[in-house]
């Protein structure tokens, strides 16, 4: 489900000095678009999404919705910011200017929505009707067997 | 931090392992916080100026207090107005009976509330014309009818002690103590070694995003987790995972300053 366009809005991440890559999921952890070296496959965010989600899930769990929120490791962080239709994770140095950080995702997120919107709401695509599941034509009253019916009294011949 | 990692120790002996640590700046609530959460059974001696009181600690709770002005709440209060000094673990001996009732955070808070009170008559009087001894570092004090202090143990060596000895100086950190709704410190097992406030679902909620923010960074390729800082709605929630594999987690105001604590991890 990855876009061209929501890459490009989150390269504009890079701008700011330490942040190695980004990506986007659905709210429910489906992977949306991703700014990352080759190696970040996106079937590893198979589960790093289903546990993301799960893990803001957890956060709001007594109905105090989550904004934000950061992940220290040894060497990196990873900036997690919910927006209205999604998650947007940025992976980063430790060291990092975060003022900047917040004001580059303000923007990014900005631009992002709209494209997620666009890509939750597009239709699926069209399947070919089979025979088998065409529904039967409007019955006339009296037509494939069914019984006569007047007034919801069920008439009997003779 | 080193307070809270340092060995645990009868009241009346110093372990022969531990951190000592130094801190300049640390306020005096602070350090009593730092305390109330390791749940360390012991007694510290305050010192400021020729003023000298002592906190008993027991279970995370300040349970009983000396100093010169009296004993219990009324010298607890006292000591935690003090500004600056020396905070360190002695060999006092323990009361037959706890004098103070009252939880930690009210006494901070009292404190907080007392001081702002004084500062405020300071305000208003134009002036600070007249020495408050309760205030003023090494000013002489009426000497009390109340009991005589512990005799505190003579400081020990470098390499053997687990104290943690702390200068004392700095304004009060009770605007973010009043901000801290609740705090918890699990072990790797899921059980809760110490609690402040309510702190039950918080520990849930702490064990299982610790352990799904450790997996996402495995996926990531990103090792070591060292803390997780939510902002929400109504509360910022910061989950610190410890050398030890505890958790420590607290639950403040949304608007809290969170900068001391960061500081004081690390982070």
């Amino acid at each position: 489900m990855s876009n061209g366009r929501i890459t490009n809005a989150l390269a504009a991440l890079r701008d700011v000095a330490g942040v190695h890559g980004s990506f986007v999921l659905s709210l429910t952890g489906e992977l949306m678009g991703k700014d990352l070296p080759a190696v970040f496959h996106d079937e590893i965010f198979v589960e790093v999404g289903a546990r993301l989600s799960r893990f803001i899930e957890t956060m709001a769990a007594d109905g105090d919705e989550v904004s934000s929120a950061v992940l220290r490791f040894d060497e990196h962080r990873l900036h997690v910011t919910r927006f209205a239709h999604g998650l947007l994770a940025v992976i980063a140095a430790n060291e990092i200017n975060a003022a900047a950080l917040r004001m580059a995702v303000t923007l990014t997120t900005r631009r992002i929505e709209p494209e997620i919107v666009s890509l939750l709401t597009s239709p699926p695509p069209p399947v070919s009707p089979s025979p088998s599941l065409t529904p039967p034509p409007v019955s006339v009253a009296g037509s494939h067997g069914a019984p006569r019916t007047y007034r919801g009294r069920v008439l009997t011949s003779g | 931090m080193s307070a809270m990692n340092s060995g645990e120790e009868s009241p009346n002996t110093m372990r022969e392992s531990g951190f000592r640590a130094n801190l300049h700046g640390a306020s005096l609530a602070d350090l009593v916080q730092m305390e109330c959460l390791s749940g360390r059974e012991r007694v510290i001696r305050v010192s400021s100026g020729n003023d000298v009181g002592y906190l008993f600690f027991r279970g995370g709770q300040i349970v009983h207090a000396v100093c010169r002005r009296g004993i219990g709440e009324t010298a607890a209060l006292e000591i935690l107005r003090w500004n600056d000094g020396t905070f360190e673990p002695c060999s006092a001996g323990w009361p037959d009976r706890d004098s103070i009732s009252s939880n930690w955070q009210n006494l901070l808070i009292l404190s907080a509330q007392h001081r702002d009170e004084s500062r405020h008559r300071e305000e208003v009087s134009g002036h600070n014309l007249v020495a408050f001894p309760g205030h003023r570092a090494g000013a002489p004090r009426p000497l009390s009818s109340s009991p005589p202090p512990p005799v505190s143990a003579p400081p020990v060596s470098m390499s053997t002690s687990s104290r943690s000895e702390a200068s004392v100086s700095g304004e009060s950190s009770a605007p973010l103590l009043a901000q801290v709704r609740a705090a918890v410190r699990i072990d790797p097992s899921g059980n809760v070694v110490s609690s402040k406030g309510d702190a039950a679902e918080l520990s849930q909620v702490a064990a299982y995003a610790a352990r799904l923010a450790e997996l996402v960074g495995d996926g990531l390729g990103m090792q070591g987790l060292l803390s997780v800082e939510v902002t929400q709605q109504r509360s910022r929630t910061l989950i610190y995972r410890e050398k030890s594999g505890n958790t420590f987690a607290l639950s403040a105001a949304p608007d809290a300053d969170l900068t001391q604590v960061r500081e004081r991890l690390g982070l």
